[in-house]
């Protein structure tokens, strides 16, 4: 069984190199467009990891981080920030949220799959 | 100074009983007095005391035979002669001022009263007077003083130590909107105002002794209106040092501390957009770089999804190119190298061409552009391009904004010494919350679709128009759609382009 990842993001394009980046590494997707959807899907697919867009309508990517830290099942849930906000205080701000890593956009391939081997546990990276 | 000619002395009515003089008594009433006295007969000096000789700077020989009317000054003469007649007649008693040329050739002013006697056996006058230079000097100092805060363009108040106002000069009325002084006068300070206590403390820390405060404060009009009152106010002692009562000077400063306000509002806008730009530039530049990136790694070997990379890096390419030609331009705005090159034109054509050039993007969203132009309009003086422009921006912001299937209108129409264009959609609408604030500089709608803009083009537009001697203006009902007009003066060879 691959491991899931959820990919909150409202760029369509950057949702769509997420996820191909990731499914050729053997993952599972799931795409969610706004911070609602993600805690849905959240909840309804049990992800073992969340990329988390911070400039999200509606509900922000730290909100949604916040509201996640609260709940005892999503509580020790990998979280990687994935934002064009790049100042040290938006990476502090992230951190600060509950998310494990932070990663700023643009990034390359190779920098997604990194982080996301390191979140998962290399020894349980691939099926 | 009174000539003799003068009838008889009225008798004098005395409380005191009749004094039966010596010489020894006159002669001690005439130098204990306190004012200079003097004695004519024929209008000429007879007697003058030495307080008189001291006062003019005459001396007795001087003086003795001296016609009194030469020292006054001659513009005083004639009224001097009627005033001391009235007086010698017994018609008025009150005394009169005039200018006393003094030996040294300054001018004394005096206050005199003349009455009439007789001198062995024929009629005399006898005069006293005073100096009362330093009184006139002084008065003419405060003349000076109340001109100057009467029509100073600041309000001035006075109030005593219990902040009751004693003066309000026309300014001060103005700024209250009340009518007159009266209105005012005996009101207490802090009525004016809507902080009691700030004033009542402000009231406190002058009588302590603090001697001047500065402040601000929320007042209130005679309407009822608020504003920011900005003050400065001191303490008036008496000659002894002990405080009397309060003097301020008041301004209006509402107005001041709302540009202050915008400004800083600006200055938040303007940090905010300086990050905004690194966002938005880094979020085109995650598709560039990433699919770019997979597809040299040769992770992306199906041509079909190739060619979806491609699209994307090329759709996102565009959408930089915009950004940053926005960037400039709000960049020569900022530093005012922002130029319209006004000429005679038919604005049909810059109209036509953006719907033209939008064609294609509305068609993929399915909505229909409707071009309401009649065939001939007035030629305006207008730049080409920069209209155009305006043009691009309000009908894919229409585009951008309805949901697919729907309709836009972009009507242009010669209404009395103007053009009008309104752009109309029926898409999401806008809050008119957001109305104040839709032209300025990176503000962006807070819906799902800001992401796409780049916050500018609305503020570019309005800068292009009012460049023009325009106006840009928005109707809108959320749920609804919106119409952007603009109007551009005709000017005054505005007229029909087949003349």
């Amino acid at each position: 069984m691959s491991k899931k990842i959820l990919v909150v993001e409202d760029d369509a394009n950057t949702s769509l190199f997420v996820d191909y980046t990731l499914q050729q590494e053997g993952y599972q997707v799931v795409v969610a467009k706004d911070g609602l959807e993600g805690l849905k899907k959240t909840e309804d697919e049990h992800p073992d990891l969340i990329i988390l867009d911070v400039m999200l309508p509606g509900l922000d990517g730290y909100e949604v981080c916040s509201r996640l830290r609260l709940k005892p099942e999503t509580a020790n849930l990998p979280i990687l920030m994935f934002s064009a906000k790049a100042r040290q205080d938006d990476k502090d701000a992230g951190l600060r949220f509950g998310a494990d890593d932070y990663l700023v956009k643009p990034a390359d391939p190779s920098e997604i799959r990194a982080k996301v081997a390191a979140l998962l546990g290399n020894a349980s990276k691939i099926v | 100074m009174a000539d003799k000619s003068t009838a008889m002395a009225k008798p004098g009515e005395l409380a005191w009983p009749t004094l039966t003089g010596s010489e020894e008594l006159t002669q001690a009433l005439i130098r204990s007095a306190g004012t200079g006295i003097y004695i004519l007969q024929d209008g000429e000096f007879l007697f003058a005391n030495s307080l008189f000789q001291e006062l003019t700077g005459y001396t007795e020989a001087e003086l003795r035979g001296a016609r009194s009317v030469s020292f006054v000054h001659p513009e005083d003469r004639e009224a001097v002669r009627n005033k001391a007649v009235e007086n010698l007649k017994g018609k008025s008693l009150l005394p009169y001022e005039y200018r006393f040329i003094k030996k040294n050739g300054d001018i004394m002013w005096v206050l005199e009263r003349v009455t009439s006697t007789e001198y062995k056996g024929r009629p005399a006058t006898v005069g006293s007077f005073m100096d009362i230079t330093e009184s006139k000097k002084a008065e003419r100092e405060l003349r000076t003083a109340e001109t100057a805060i009467r029509t100073c363009i600041s309000a001035i108040a006075t109030a005593d130590l219990d902040g009751r106002l004693t003066y309000v000069n026309p300014a001060f009325l103005k700024v209250w909107g009340y009518d007159s002084p009266n209105d005012l006068l005996g009101r207490s300070v802090a009525s004016l105002c809507k902080e009691d206590k700030k004033t009542e403390r402000l009231i406190q820390a002058l009588s302590a002794g603090s001697g001047t405060e500065a402040a601000e404060l929320i007042a209130e009009k005679k309407d009822g209106t608020e504003f920011i009152v900005g003050l400065k106010a001191s303490l008036i002692a008496d000659a002894k040092g002990q405080p009397v009562s309060i003097t301020a000077s008041l301004a209006d400063i509402t107005e001041r501390r709302q540009v202050e306000e915008t400004r800083r509002q600006l200055d938040r806008m303007k940090s905010e957009f300086t990050s905004n730009v690194s966002h938005e530039l880094r979020t085109p530049l995650q598709s560039i770089k990433g699919f770019s990136k997979l597809m040299l790694e040769g992770k992306v070997p199906d041509p079909e999804t190739q060619k979806r990379f491609l699209t994307a890096i090329n759709q996102q390419s565009e959408y930089l190119s915009r950004l940053i030609d926005d960037l400039l331009d709000v960049s020569r705005l900022e530093s005012g190298r922002f130029t319209v090159e006004k000429q005679r034109l038919s604005i049909t054509k810059p109209i036509r061409e953006a719907i033209e050039s939008l064609r294609s993007l509305a068609d993929k969203k399915g909505i229909v552009i409707n071009a309401d132009i009649p065939a001939t309009l007035p030629e305006a003086e207008a730049d080409e391009e920069r209209l155009m422009q305006v043009m691009v921006n309000l009908i894919s912001n229409a585009i951008k904004f309805s949901s697919s299937g729907g309709r836009i209108t972009v009507k242009a129409e010669a209404k009395d010494a103007e053009l009008l264009v309104q752009v109309t959609d029926r898409g999401t609408g806008i809050a008119e919350d957001a109305f104040p604030y839709l032209f300025d500089r990176f503000y962006r709608a807070k819906t799902a679709l800001r992401a796409q803009g780049t916050g500018l083009g609305l503020h570019i537009s309005k800068e292009i128009i009012e460049a023009h001697g325009g106006r840009i203006w928005v109707e809108s009902k959320v749920g609804e759609g919106s119409t952007f007009s603009f109007n551009l003066p005709l000017g005054q060879h505005g007229g029909d382009s087949n003349e």
